[in-house]
This record gives C-alpha cells, sequence and structure tokens, in this order.
C-alpha cells in the first residue's frame, strides 16, 4: 500500500511535467504567433478588413443653351433587406409586393432567404420610396443610387452620349467631358466585416462628396428639335438610309445642332445597335461631291488665277481629259465663273482646277481643315481621307475639283462653309460653353478658337455674293432658299464607294446641302447631308429644302429680321412656326393660352416629362416632389411660358 | 466555523479572475454577433450571466457536499449520464445544431449530456480506482471494467458526434488510470489497441481526415477548410504583444467563426496581445499547480484521483481549446473552461471547481 501510493506520487509527479510541458509549448506557440509573426498576420488580416469605400458624385446635368435639361441625375432609391431581422416576413412581404408591384412569391423567397442581405428591387421611383418609408419596417432599408435620366429622350443622342456603370461616362458628351462632369470620387479607406458591409467608424459617415460640374451647351435644343424633325421628314420621304444636319454659329464655330437619324436614345443605350450610336457627323467621312467646288473656287480666287467674270468654255457637256471624259449633266458652252459655280459644271472646275494646279490646291484643301480632325470637343472624329498631291495622277486634279478621291466628314465641310461665311477663318467648332461647378464656379469655358485665317476677306466676300447665286433661278439650290433672306451655299451629289466591289456603287448616292444664311451678314451656317435616298438622289432636292426649313425656323428662333420683308409670304408668322414648339396644344387656337396644369405632387422625373409634353421651359429648386409651382394651378401663363416649381425631398 | 470555509485561495482567485475576463469576452465577442441574428447585442451575455449565476450556486453548493456522497453519486450519475448520452442521439429529442446532435433541451434551456458526462467520467473512475485500489495491477479487474464503460462514453460521444469531448475523455481514462498504478505494459498494450480504432474513426469522417490533413497546412486551404484555423492564426497573431485593445477586435466582425466559443482564445490574443493570452495561460496554470499539488496532499485514494481528475478535465479542455487557436491541433469544437460562451459547460466547469475547492477546504 505504502509502496503503491509512492509510485502513486511519482506518477503524479510525471503528470506534473506532461502539463508543464505543454503549458511551455502552448506559452511558445503564443510568443511565435503574436511576436515572430504579428506583424505579418496583421497585415494579413488587414488586407481583408480594409477596403477603399467608392462614393460615387453625382454626376452633373447637361444643359442647352438656354438652361434646357438634355441629361440629369436622379438620385433613386433602391431598395433591400436583411432578412435575418425581418419579424414578421408573411406580412412584410405583402406589404413589398404590393408597394413595389413585384411577385409575392418571389418576395417571400428574397426576405427569407438565410442571407444577411438581399436587393430586393434597384432603383425604385419617389414615390414607391416615400411608401416604404411609411412601412418602417425592421430588416428593410433604402439605399441612394445615383441613375442617368435623359428628359429630352432621343434628343441629341448621339451627341450626348451615355454613362456606363459607376457614373462613368462611355460615349459622346459623357465621355468627353466625364472629367468635369462626373466629380470626384470620394474614397476612404474603410473597416469592413465578413459580409463585406461597412463598420461604421467615426469620420467615414460624414464624407461629403462634391457633385460633377453642370455643363452647358452651345445647342439649342429649339433648332436640335426642328433639325431632327426635318432631316427625319426628309429620310422617310425618300427612303433614304440615314441623314446628318448640323447648325453652326459661323463666327464662333458654335454648334446650335447635331443631329444624326437613325436617332438614338440614351435612356436605354444598351438596347440599341452601334450604328445608332455613332456619331456620324464626325466619326465618318464621306465623298462630298459638288460641295467641294466652293474649296477650289475660293483657293483660285485667293490665288487670283480666275475672276468672278472670266470666261470658261464648258465644252458643251463632254470634255476629254487626261483619257478620261469629264461630263456636265446640263451642256453649256462659254460660262462666267460665278455661273460655273452657279450650274456646278464638272468641266469649268476641271479647267479652274487646271489653272491652279495641283499643289497650290491641295495647299487650300489643307488650310480649310481636310485630312485633320476639326478639334470638336466629342469623341471618335475622324481626320477623313486626304491624297498628298505628288500622289495625283492627271485625273485626279479633275475629280478633286468636283470632290471626288476625297473624304471628309460633314462636320469638316460645315466648318469650311463656315470660314467663308466669317471672312475667311477657319473656326473650331465646339458643344459645350462651359462648365459650371457645384457652387457656380465656372470650370471650364470654351471661347470661340481661330484655326487659322484661309482666305481673305475680300475673297469670302465674292464667294460668298457668287454661292448666293446658287440658291436664285437657274441655280442648283433654289429649294434653299428661305422666304425673306438671301442664301449662300451649295448643292452636291455623290456617288458612294462600292465597298464590295471597289470603284463607284451604280446606284447609291449621297445628297447633300451646305450654305449659310442670311448670305451678307451669315448668322448661321448648316449642312444637310442625305445618305443613299431612293426616290430622288439630288441634294438640291433631298437636302436643300431641309436647308431650308431648319434655317427658316433657326432664323426666326433666333430673331434674325428678314433682309427683304417684303418677300416674307404674310402667313409664315409666329402661330404656325415649327421651331415655336411651345405650347403646342394646349394653346388654344382663338389665341389666349391655355390653364397652367398642376404639377404638384410630382416627382422630378415626372414633372420634367410632363412640362416637355405641353412644351413649357422648366426651372427647378430642390429635389423631390412638387410641393409649389409658379404660375400656380388653373392660372395664365406668362408671356415666356416658363413654369417655376418648388421640391421637396 | 472560519477554517470550515478557507478553501484554496489560489484557486479561487484563479477561477474568479478567469470568470470576469470570461463575461467579458463574452461581451465583446457577442456583441455584434448576436445584434445581428436576434437584434439584441446583449442576448448571448445574458444568457451567459444566468449560466454563470447558476453555476456559482452550484459551485458553491458542491464545495460543501462530503466526499462520501459524491462517492455514492458516482454510480447513479454515471447512469442517468449514459441514458441522456443515447437519448440525445434520438432525432425529435436530441436537437442538432450544424450537423451534430448535442443537445437536449430541458426548462427552455439547451443542454449538452457530454459536459455531463466529463463529470459523470471522473467520478466514477475515482470512485472505482479507490475501491479497486489493490487490484488496480490486474488487467482484468483493475484496467478492464474502467476501459469498457470509458469505451462506451467515447463511442457514444462519437456518434453525436462530439470528436473533442470524446478525446478528451479517452485522455482523461488513460492520464487517472496512469496515476493509479495501471501497469505501463497495461496503458502501453490497450492504447495500441486502440490506435487501429483512431485510425478508422479518422479515415472514416471525411470532415476530420479534412481537418487533419488542414491541420498540417492550414495556408494551402485558407479560403476553404484551412478558413477556421487562418482566420484565428491572423486574429491571435494580429493582436501582437500588447493587443488592439478591448472590444477592438476586427476578426470577430463575422471573419471568426464561433468567435465567442470555440475561438474565444484567438479574440482574447487579438484583444489582449500576448500578455492577455499568457495571463489567461498562467491562471490556468495556477489551477493546474494548485489541483496537482491537492491531489499530491490528499492521502486518502478517492478524494486523490477525484482532485487529479478534476484538475486534469479542466487543464486538458483549457490546453486542446488553446492548442487548436493556435493552430497546434486540428479544428475540434472544444470551449475554454470560464472563459467561453456556452451554459453547460459553464454550470459543469464551476461544479468541478467547487468540489476542487471543497475538497481542498477540508485539506488546509
Amino acid at each position: 500500500m505504502r509502496r503503491a501510493d509512492q509510485g502513486n506520487r511519482l506518477r503524479l509527479g510525471v503528470a506534473k511535467v506532461f502539463f508543464l510541458v505543454l503549458f511551455v509549448v502552448a506559452a511558445g506557440r503564443a510568443f511565435q504567433l503574436q511576436v515572430l509573426q504579428g506583424e505579418k498576420l496583421k497585415r494579413l488580416g488587414e488586407r481583408q478588413h480594409l477596403k477603399e469605400w467608392i462614393v460615387l458624385p453625382k454626376r452633373g446635368a447637361v444643359m442647352d443653351r438656354t438652361g434646357e435639361p438634355l441629361a440629369l441625375s436622379l438620385e433613386a432609391q433602391s431598395v433591400y433587406a436583411r432578412p435575418h431581422r425581418i419579424h414578421d416576413p408573411g406580412s412584410v412581404s405583402r406589404a413589398l409586393a404590393r408597394i413595389l408591384n413585384l411577385d409575392l412569391v418571389e418576395v417571400k423567397q428574397k426576405i427569407t432567404a438565410d442571407k444577411p442581405f438581399v436587393w430586393i428591387k434597384r432603383q425604385i421611383s419617389p414615390q414607391e420610396a416615400e411608401q416604404i418609408q411609411a412601412l418602417s419596417a425592421d430588416g428593410i432599408g433604402m439605399f441612394y443610387e445615383p441613375n442617368r435620366y435623359y428628359p429630352q429622350g432621343q434628343l441629341a443622342g448621339q451627341v450626348i452620349g451615355f454613362v456606363g456603370r459607376d457614373s462613368e461616362g462611355l460615349e459622346g458628351l459623357e465621355l468627353h467631358y466625364n472629367g468635369y462632369i462626373r466629380g470626384e470620387t470620394g474614397s476612404s479607406v474603410i473597416e469592413r466585416d465578413a459580409l463585406g458591409r461597412r463598420v461604421l467608424v467615426q469620420g467615414v459617415e460624414g464624407l461629403q462628396i462634391p457633385p460633377g460640374g453642370d455643363i452647358h451647351l452651345t445647342l439649342d435644343t429649339s433648332i436640335q428639335h426642328l433639325a431632327e424633325k426635318e432631316l427625319e421628314a426628309t429620310i422617310s420621304k425618300y427612303r433614304a438610309k440615314a441623314g446628318i444636319a448640323i447648325v453652326v454659329e459661323p463666327f464662333t464655330g458654335e454648334v446650335l445642332a447635331l443631329a444624326n437619324y437613325p436617332s438614338f436614345n440614351p435612356n436605354n443605350f444598351s438596347k440599341q445597335s452601334s450604328q445608332q450610336k455613332r456619331n456620324r457627323a464626325v466619326a465618318d467621312s464621306f465623298e462630298p461631291g459638288s460641295t467641294f467646288k466652293t474649296i477650289l473656287a475660293a483657293a483660285a480666287l485667293e490665288e487670283g488665277v480666275v475672276g468672278k467674270d472670266d470666261l470658261f468654255y464648258c465644252e458643251m457637256g463632254k470634255y476629254a481629259y487626261a483619257g478620261k471624259v469629264v461630263h456636265d449633266t446640263h451642256p453649256h458652252g462659254w460660262l462666267p465663273f460665278s455661273k460655273i459655280l452657279q450650274v456646278s459644271s464638272n468641266i469649268g472646275f476641271t479647267k479652274v482646277a487646271e489653272k491652279l494646279k495641283r499643289e497650290r490646291y491641295f495647299k487650300y484643301i489643307e488650310k480649310f481643315g481636310f485630312g485633320q480632325v476639326s478639334g470638336i470637343d466629342v469623341p471618335g472624329e475622324v481626320p477623313g481621307l486626304l491624297r498628298k498631291p505628288e500622289s495625283w495622277s492627271a485625273i485626279d486634279l479633275a475629280t478633286h475639283a468636283f470632290g471626288q478621291g476625297i473624304s471628309a466628314t460633314p462636320m469638316q465641310m460645315v466648318m469650311a462653309y463656315a470660314t467663308i461665311a466669317n471672312g475667311g477663318f477657319l473656326m473650331r467648332p465646339y458643344l459645350v460653353r462651359r462648365v459650371v461647378g457645384p457652387k457656380g464656379e465656372v470650370l471650364l469655358e470654351n471661347q470661340p478658337h481661330v484655326v487659322r485665317r484661309v482666305v481673305s476677306e475680300k475673297t469670302s466676300r465674292l464667294l460668298a455674293s457668287m454661292l448666293k447665286e446658287v440658291t436664285n433661278e437657274g441655280g442648283t439650290g433654289m429649294m434653299a432658299k428661305v422666304e425673306g433672306f438671301e442664301v449662300a451655299g451649295k448643292t452636291g451629289t455623290a456617288q458612294k464607294a462600292d465597298l464590295t466591289h471597289g470603284g463607284y456603287a451604280a446606284a447609291k448616292r449621297v445628297g447633300s446641302f451646305v450654305g449659310f444664311v442670311p448670305a451678307d451678314a451669315p448668322k448661321l451656317v448648316a449642312l444637310v447631308l442625305v445618305d443613299e435616298p431612293e426616290v430622288n438622289v439630288y441634294g438640291g432636292v433631298v437636302a436643300a429644302p431641309v436647308f431650308r426649313n431648319i434655317a427658316r425656323g433657326a432664323l426666326h428662333h433666333l430673331a434674325v429680321a428678314p433682309q427683304k420683308p417684303d418677300l416674307v409670304p404674310a402667313a409664315v408668322g409666329q402661330a404656325e412656326h415649327p421651331v415655336r414648339r411651345t405650347l403646342k396644344k394646349e394653346t388654344a387656337a382663338d389665341g389666349s393660352t391655355a390653364a397652367v396644369p398642376d404639377f404638384v405632387g410630382l416627382s422630378l422625373r415626372e414633372a420634367v416629362e410632363k412640362a416637355r409634353a405641353i412644351g413649357v421651359k422648366v426651372k427647378m429648386r430642390g429635389n423631390g416632389y412638387v410641393v409649389r409651382q409658379l404660375p400656380a394651378p388653373g392660372g395664365r401663363w406668362d408671356e415666356e411660358n416658363i413654369l417655376l416649381l418648388n421640391l421637396q425631398g | 466555523m472560519r477554517d470550515g470555509f478557507a478553501v484554496d485561495k489560489w484557486l479561487l482567485l484563479a477561477v474568479a479572475a478567469l470568470l470576469a475576463l470570461g463575461v467579458t469576452m463574452v461581451l465583446s465577442t457577442s456583441y455584434l454577433y448576436s445584434q445581428e441574428r436576434f437584434t439584441d447585442g446583449t442576448y448571448f451575455f445574458r444568457k451567459q450571466l444566468i449560466a454563470i449565476s447558476a453555476g456559482l450556486v452550484a459551485l458553491v453548493i458542491c464545495s460543501l457536499l462530503p466526499s462520501a456522497l459524491y462517492r455514492r453519486l458516482s454510480y447513479p450519475l454515471l447512469g442517468m449520464t449514459l441514458l441522456v448520452l443515447v437519448l440525445v442521439l434520438i432525432p425529435g429529442i436530441g436537437v442538432a445544431r450544424g450537423g451534430a446532435r448535442r443537445w437536449l433541451m430541458m426548462l427552455g434551456f439547451a443542454f449538452q449530456p457530454a459536459e455531463m458526462a466529463k463529470l459523470a467520467i471522473v467520478l466514477y473512475l475515482a470512485h472505482s480506482m479507490a475501491r479497486k485500489a489493490d487490484k488496480i495491477k490486474t488487467f482484468s479487474l483493475g484496467v478492464l471494467p474502467h476501459l469498457i464503460v470509458g469505451a462506451v462514453f467515447v463511442a457514444a460521444l462519437l456518434l453525436e458526434p462530439d470528436f473533442g469531448t470524446a478525446l478528451i475523455l479517452a485522455a482523461l481514462l488513460y492520464l487517472m488510470l496512469f496515476v493509479g498504478g495501471v501497469r505501463l505494459s497495461h496503458l502501453l498494450a490497450t492504447g495500441l489497441m486502440a490506435l487501429p480504432l483512431l485510425v478508422y474513426v479518422m479515415l472514416t469522417a471525411e470532415y476530420r481526415l479534412r481537418r487533419l490533413l488542414t491541420f498540417m497546412d492550414p495556408w494551402r486551404e485558407a479560403s476553404s477548410s484551412g478558413f477556421q484555423v487562418v482566420q484565428s492564426l491572423i486574429a491571435f497573431g494580429s493582436g501582437q504583444l500588447w493587443g488592439r485593445g478591448l472590444g477592438e477586435s476586427r476578426q470577430k466582425l463575422f471573419y471568426l467563426p464561433e468567435a465567442h466559443t470555440d475561438f474565444v482564445f484567438s479574440v482574447v490574443g487579438e484583444e489582449l496581445g500576448l500578455l492577455g493570452a499568457l495571463v489567461v495561460l498562467v491562471l490556468f496554470g495556477i489551477i493546474i499547480a494548485r489541483g496537482l499539488r491537492l491531489s499530491a496532499k490528499i492521502e486518502e485514494p478517492f478524494e486523490q484521483y477525484l482532485a487529479f481528475g478534476l484538475t486534469v478535465l479542466l487543464g486538458l479542455q483549457a490546453l486542446i481549446h488553446m492548442g487548436v487557436v493556435m493552430g497546434l491541433m486540428p479544428t475540434k469544437g472544444l470551449v475554454l473552461p470560464f472563459i467561453s460562451y456556452g451554459g453547460s459547460a459553464m454550470v459543469i466547469n464551476l461544479m468541478e471547481a467547487g468540489i476542487l475547492l471543497g475538497l481542498s477546504r477540508r485539506r488546509l
């Protein structure tokens, strides 16, 4: 018994050593992990704890030159659920399904899922958000998410472009001015839990993100709308494939309208083809055809190789030159230079080009901006194709003279005409007047920029007077004539290159008209291009009337007084004017204005849409719903038809 | 009467200190989790306070009961425990959580028979070994009965499955038999015979094998099976020397699973650093040192074995928990006595401490 007892004590001693060893091992391991490897393990932890928290700023608005919004950022709410915190999934899911118009079974599935977080619905309307708020159910919450909205829909869609995820501009002005309009992403390093949620740490909550700048365009929505409408009309009338219209202020280079057809609505950009998204006015180049003759005329006049009244023999329509035969559509004999331009004689211009010589001709082609991008502030511009004179064959001089073997973007073309309109300066076109920051500070101001002087004022005056004849009796562009104004311009009907077989496609044409008005004191220069019309192909027929309608409306809109009031037909006045979109329907026929409709209670988006539908301009203050309006509902419009809306969230 | 209450002050102090640290850590580790699950951050904390109160009452009672009563209770308790261990395996009676059927619902409390099994086995072994003290060297009488009872309990626990408690029971059995004077040849031979069984158990359950392989190289499987261990090492290590500070753990933000139970020592290391970890280690060291010293002092075999068994039980649980947290052992799912959240474990551990204190009371 005693021996056994002693044996037990010995074994107890062994057990003591056993535990002692275990404790030493444990303490050693703790030292190893916390002191020797502590730094490394802590860094490994930080890799999963710390994350850059990105807060997207509110994207700036895009407005036309009058302040009409073309792109707005609405902060839409998105509803989420934390299923673990929902006490009564049955009634909560019924309420959610009712308010958000969702499938009850689906909602119930979501909020009973064994997940800490699920989205119920993204980007809901303010009314829905208010009802969710009123519901105040545990485990249901909302986040603000920015949402881009284009209140004018397809208007200038290709110019404005669109925005992708994370408020990044992907096309058009949204892309080009992304740096200004997006605002700076707010970020701070935050700690997050394993479910990816932000851990509330002091200081992060108060992160204030200044919104992006607002862009004020040179575009005028009224002229833009008119251009798009007229373009669409002619395209459907002549069954054309596509069309482009550009209106530019010739002395500054401000673009007043830039229309592409088929149109593109950036509100659902993902559902439309890449062809529709394309801003072909700058991204595609065309053979200009006869509108290019003006460039040669300017060069020849500037260099003094021809005078306005110099006579050329037009070979009665057929001229053998450099082994080929140059044709005119109508046979002519002796014609003065001005007449050659008026009737657009290929033979006459071939002879002018012969006198000018190819090097000097080419120098002017380049000076007018061909072969280089115009520098307009939208992405995707191409320089067009220009061949060096050294590589021209003898016939190339003739074909260049009437606009073949060269390609130019519509934007280059309209700026070349602007050069003649403004007295000889090639201007850089631009679409954005200025960018205004959130505090009203001007972040960027685009000023008119002279690229170079191309021709003298004398030459441009002379050429303008010659171009006037094109729209007068006997000219190819008679249909471009605007009542009460003299129009200087030129028609063009170009063949299209056959991309599959080479050479020119038999039936495909591009009809165009470029000109400016009033001819002697130009207020605007415009180009209309109709791509592959079927019913009639001539620029003087398919494009010139579009120019006329756009110019007429735009001149009226810009309040340019007719030069020859006696020529204004009495009927063409205020009421029917196409540019006057304002108060179309609600203006009663007898001239008295209709009652002001009720806007109170509408969301920002709805208010903008409603105002647009009845054609009044809106000025808004605040965010959320309309709480007050001026004029009051049922009242009378003031003269400018401006509706003031006060909104509250 | 003053002498009658004079328990081992070191032992009492160590248990009290661990309890104080424990409730703090439970609040710290469970707050966000219970906020997330029950929208009530103190839900686990309050439940733990109730368990500690009940446990302290049990501790006082256990320290006052005479050891003869424990001797008399040892067989009935063994039988009862075996009954509940079987009951818990029956679906509908036993409650399964996370794939293991370990809980019985009693009076609205979830109760783990496995915790009771540890105490029952210690009482049984102490009683039986003391009774057969002179026959302990014989295999059939001194070794085999204990091995059979032990094997039945281990088997029942493996069926839950609760590999961690089974391991503790097996280790406890061998340590007690060793100190009780069983021949080393008997221990070695039966140990070797149990080895194939152990290998079989390891290899049949796929998750155990995976845990074992993961244990060898946790970083290779950091995103899947090694996740718990890696997260635990990150937590423990990033405490460095002084810790992030109480309540400042990052890993408890749902990176570290079971932060308030199986991995509470990990958060102790993260929030209180090497200093805090060593304090916990030393406090358990005190319990073991005092327990073993007490056991050596006692002449009466039953009380001696009882003191030894209880000490080993508390010490092994603590060491295995810490070993798992520090990546020294494969993941087991064992709580840290007096610290981790868990009602059954808390009450039973405090009862064990109470019995130990009671034994010390009569020796000082």
